[in-house]
């Protein structure tokens, strides 16, 4: 009964929106982005009771998106993200703590979305997007330090099929061409996430 | 109180799966590993404190991944975080299946030479540093020489948990608690 009724409301809530568009400005068909975005969750690193917890060194994820508007309120695309992390363990060496390993990963991402944007006026616009089901493929390359004391079992070449991305609100200032962007949310795309938008001139 | 909590919870769970990392362990060492003197197949006699003589025969010698969770707390781990292993372990286990008993002694040694002993997990359980001093003992009228000798007393009534003598040479020289002994027969 719950579901249904959450269900009903999400369904009324984007059938609001996509009303409430009628008298504003038209969003482009095909629109690009690039942005950068603060703690993605391929940095997210929760490992209760791991002995051996990395320093990290996140750099934040590069992602670039392309989204095709079925209606200038819905649009679906693909985000492509990039997130290079590094890693340092320490452990106990002759009684001083050392550096026994550095993991330089790369994670690679593609995550196709949705992305609804719910107000569209001349110079700004708010949106939400989802994105699930994505591709991840990480890399890691490692350096050990102390093998003869310390055994460094790699983390093996993955491929999920839990690359994601929830974007519960995000701003757009500009014009209908171009417009920089922010938003919030969790996922690849970092918890927040500043970048760039352009948009292909439509054919009239 | 609880759905937020749920949530929390699940959006952690759902941020670490995109993760992967190495597995990093603490070598044992073969001097460390060494320190607990048994082999396969190996048996050695205990008399107990009736007077019977036992037979304790090696049945497993492994060398694992290890973590103190999977040693003595196995019931405290269900209430808390499980500790991940962090290092290399070597596991004896002798065991006597006999008409008078059925016993089992446990060793485990960790690298810096830290051994774990269980016996019966109910009669006694300690954790001893072999590198800490040994002294000299006599049992049954043998000398032994470099023993690590370990005991617990209830600090309010004074009565013996347990006490055990063991060496690096030659192992179990003598376990005892309240009730129950075991003494290595020469």
């Amino acid at each position: 009964m719950k579901k249904t009724l959450f269900v009903l409301c999400l369904i009324t809530f984007f059938s609001g929106a996509a009303f409430a568009q009628l008298d504003t400005v038209r969003s482009n068909k095909n629109e690009f982005s690039i942005g950068y975005g603060h703690m993605p969750s391929s940095s997210f690193r929760y490992r209760p009771g791991c002995m051996f917890y990395p320093e990290t060194d996140n750099i934040g994820a590069i992602y670039v998106t392309y989204t095709r508007r079925l209606t200038k309120v819905i649009g679906i695309g693909l985000t492509f993200c990039y997130d290079p992390i590094h890693l340092d363990y320490y452990g106990t060496v002759n009684g001083n703590n050392t550096l026994i390993c550095k993991v330089r990963e790369n994670s690679f991402t593609l995550i196709p979305h949705l992305k609804i944007n719910w107000l569209n006026t001349k110079y700004v616009n708010l949106y939400s997007k989802v994105g699930f089901m994505g591709f991840q493929h990480v890399t890691y390359k490692q350096e050990e330090f102390y093998p003869e004391i310390y055994e460094v079992n790699p983390a093996e070449i993955t491929h999920y099929l839990d690359g994601f991305q929830i974007t519960p609100v995000g701003v757009e200032v500009g014009t209908k061409r171009c417009a920089g962007f922010i938003q919030c949310g969790i996922g690849m795309e970092g918890i927040i996430s500043i970048g760039f938008r352009y948009g292909l001139k439509d054919k009239e | 109180m609880k759905k937020p909590l749920l949530f929390c919870i699940a959006l952690v769970a759902l941020m670490a799966s995109c993760v992967e990392e190495p597995t990093i362990y603490l070598r044992l060492p073969n001097e460390d590993a060494a320190s607990i003197p048994y082999q396969m197949d190996d048996t050695i006699k205990m008399c107990n404190q009736d007077g019977d003589t036992l037979s304790f025969i090696v049945t497993y010698d492994e060398t694992k991944p290890f973590s103190e969770d999977y040693w003595g707390y196995p019931n405290d781990a269900k209430m808390s975080i499980i500790r991940q292993p962090w290092c290399y372990a070597r596991t004896v286990l002798l065991h006597c299946n006999s008409d008078i008993t059925d016993s089992r002694l446990m060793f485990t040694v960790i690298p810096d030479k830290y051994l774990y002993f269980e016996w019966n997990y109910e009669l006694a359980i300690a954790e001893i540093n072999l590198n800490s001093p040994t002294e000299t003992v006599e049992v049954n009228g043998v000398t032994y020489e470099n023993v690590h000798v370990d005991s617990y007393y209830d600090p309010q009534t004074g009565d013996l948990w347990h006490l055990w003598y063991y060496s690096e040479e030659v192992g179990l020289i003598a376990v005892k608690n309240k009730n129950h002994s075991l003494t290595l027969v020469p």
